[in-house]
């Protein structure tokens, strides 16, 4: 379903992301990890076309997306960023219609058709009872849900989250993760999210893909950058399923702390080393 | 069996009003059907006050034997009603039209309620464009300066903003700020070295007046304030979208670039005609977007339309007081300020409460 192959990216003359490739198959939810300021923003802001890659390819179901339009991408890639700030209380309903932008002609605006199915992605969320709650009034969960409700509203293939927990209580947290899961696994949707929890990753994704922070930033955290040995050629430094990735090993070099994995109901935890 | 039946009354509560979403329920209908249908009362309302005195059936009943070509009143009736009041009520609505719509519009853009059609130079461009033609160069028709300058300054802050193809909003907001400042500057030294007679001329020009107002000059600038207010109101939902934020826009497969441009472009291009025709009108733009949140929330859709009612009704009202009320004609901004301010004051109380940031 995604691509990616050999991508590099940044801003300005700051290199964030290096060759890093893994492909997406339809249906999976995937989990992108890796210290602050790794890329895994700048990743998913390349996959959505909001940012050109400074080389490299992404392709979604085989089409190169520099060659596809943003209207035409929009159809089949929807993202959400991490945070959202609201200039004017637009209600929930309000919110959703925005999604169906690519689906609207020019001098037109949402009709009938386009505010039931607003209404039906608000039922697939249970939330339908914030349609007409203005946004500033919703609580950080909430919100977090109209926005990817939003998103769903293109009904998109590939749904891009950008750490949809940051900022809630823990409630909330599994709230949106578990709504994420029930609905991709509805809808067939491929997502690629980034998080920083890892035990969410072991929980919710069906692969992890760990980026590193390249050494060669400004103001690299020293205790990572001292890292011996870290391989400077590519962000990549695992991806596969969550298990194989999240290793002690693997955590040392991408976060600088030693962890321990523990398994406890045939599921698995990281938690800090004594 | 107590829960679906609590859901449902829940439910049926009325929304919060005070969130800034606007009134509610029947309250919110009758107070949108007045707007919506204000600009006629207060059109003939206009038609009848003034020194020269007429009755609301005679305005119809002039228009109509104008109309009709029958001769049925004084030939001075003519001149006051058709000559001289008609013009001046007419663009008094379009201005205000036009201000109020692009002022919302720029505050959907620009993501910003505090913003207003002036933000971007225009008013100190205009005012320097028509302190030059009323004391340097005398040759230039006052009008056409105020718009060309109005526009020179829009159009350097916007490409003072612009970097790699894209037009940030903050970015666009401070280099509106640095024109200003510049085209002040330049103001203020046509303002040094002009007479004493054309400096009075500058300073009445720069707080607004339709006194200046006949058929050939809202004959110029009538056809730019109406297409560009209707393609304003044609698009009015994709403010929406764009209002969200750039990148919520562009992932929803938006232009964003392309209809920040249009917006902007229309909403320029409507108030400099605005600003040529009657000078500048303080806080109209800003206020009257708001008046129209109050009562209908912030949805473009139906902020924009209502915006276009409530600014003609507002700035026609406004002239009438001006012209009327006392014995001398006074300024329009003074009039607008004096109402727009504590106003302002209201908004600035009331929405910190409503989550506007």
């Amino acid at each position: 379903m995604l691509q990616i192959d050999r991508l590099s990216a940044g801003y300005e003359r700051l290199q964030v992301l290096r060759e890093v490739s893994f492909d997406v198959r339809r249906g999976e939810i995937v989990a992108l990890l890796g210290p602050n300021g790794c890329g895994k923003t700048t990743l998913l802001r390349v996959v959505g076309k909001l940012l050109l890659p400074a080389s490299g390819t992404v392709r979604v179901s085989g089409r190169d997306i520099g060659s596809t339009s943003q209207a035409e991408l929009s159809k089949t890639v929807a993202s959400v960023s991490q945070v959202h700030r609201t200039t004017f209380p637009f209600t929930a309903l309000d919110i959703l219609l925005t999604g169906r932008m690519p689906y609207i002609s020019v001098f037109s605006s949402p009709g009938a058709d386009d505010i039931r199915l607003c209404q039906e992605v608000l039922d697939w969320f249970g939330i339908r009872h914030l349609e007409k709650k203005p946004i500033s009034k919703l609580s950080g969960g909430e919100r977090q849900l109209v926005m990817i409700a939003r998103a769903l509203a293109q009904e998109p293939r590939v749904l891009l989250l950008d750490e949809p927990t940051t900022y809630l209580d823990l409630r909330n947290q599994i709230k949106v993760l578990d709504t994420i899961y029930q609905q991709a696994r509805a809808q067939d949707l491929t997502v690629l999210m980034t998080i920083h929890d890892p035990n969410q990753a072991f929980a919710y994704a069906d692969r992890a893909v760990l980026l590193r922070k390249l050494a060669a930033l400004e103001g690299t955290d020293p205790e990572v950058a001292t890292t011996a040995g870290q391989d400077e050629s590519t962000s990549m430094i695992a991806t596969g399923s969550p298990s194989d990735v999240l290793t002690p090993a693997n955590v040392a070099e991408a976060y600088g702390v030693d962890v321990d994995v523990i398994e406890h109901a045939h599921r698995r935890l990281i938690v800090p080393a004594d | 069996m107590a829960n679906p039946a609590r859901r449902l009354t829940v439910r049926q509560l009325p929304a919060t009003i005070r969130a800034g979403l606007g009134l509610q329920g029947p309250w919110r209908t009758i107070a949108i059907g007045l707007v919506a249908i204000s600009p006629i009362p207060a059109f003939v309302f206009s038609m009848m006050v003034g020194s020269f005195g007429i009755s609301g059936g005679d305005v119809f009943g002039v228009i109509w034997s104008r109309l009709t070509g029958t001769e049925a009143y004084e030939s001075m009736t003519y001149t006051v009603l058709l000559d001289i009041r008609l013009p001046r009520v007419i663009a008094a609505m379009l201005v205000g039209m036009g201000v109020s719509v692009s002022g919302a519009v720029l505050q959907g853009v620009l993501r910003n309620p505090l913003v207003d059609p002036y933000i971007l130079g225009l008013s100190a461009g205009a005012a320097f464009g028509a302190a030059l033609a009323i004391a340097v160069a005398t040759w230039l028709p006052v009008q056409l300066s105020a718009f060309v300058f109005g526009l020179v300054a829009m159009g350097l802050a916007y490409s003072m903003a612009r970097t790699g193809g894209r037009v940030p909003i903050v970015s666009l907001i401070l280099s509106g700020v640095i024109t200003a400042a510049i085209f002040t500057a330049l103001l203020s030294i046509v303002q040094i070295t002009a007479h004493e007679r054309s400096l009075q001329t500058i300073v009445r020009w720069i707080m607004g007046s339709f006194n200046a107002v006949t058929w050939p000059v809202l004959s110029q600038g009538w056809a730019l304030i109406v297409v560009g207010t209707i393609v304003m109101l044609l698009l009015r939902w994709r403010l929406n979208v764009l209002a969200l934020g750039d990148d919520e826009a562009r992932s929803a497969g938006m232009n964003v670039e392309r209809y920040k441009a249009i917006f902007i472009v229309s909403a320029a291009l409507v108030s400099a005609v605005a600003v040529a025709m009657a000078g500048i009108v303080a806080l109209v733009g800003l206020i009257v977007p708001h008046m129209v949140r109050m009562i209908a929330g912030p949805d473009h859709r139906i902020l924009l339309p209502l915006s276009a009612a409530l600014g003609a009704t507002y700035l026609v009202l406004v002239d009438d007081l001006a012209r009327a009320a006392f014995g001398v004609e006074l300024p329009l901004s003074i009039i607008t300020t004096l109402i727009g301010a504590p106003f302002f004051w209201l908004l600035l109380r009331t929405t910190k409460a409503s989550g506007w940031e």
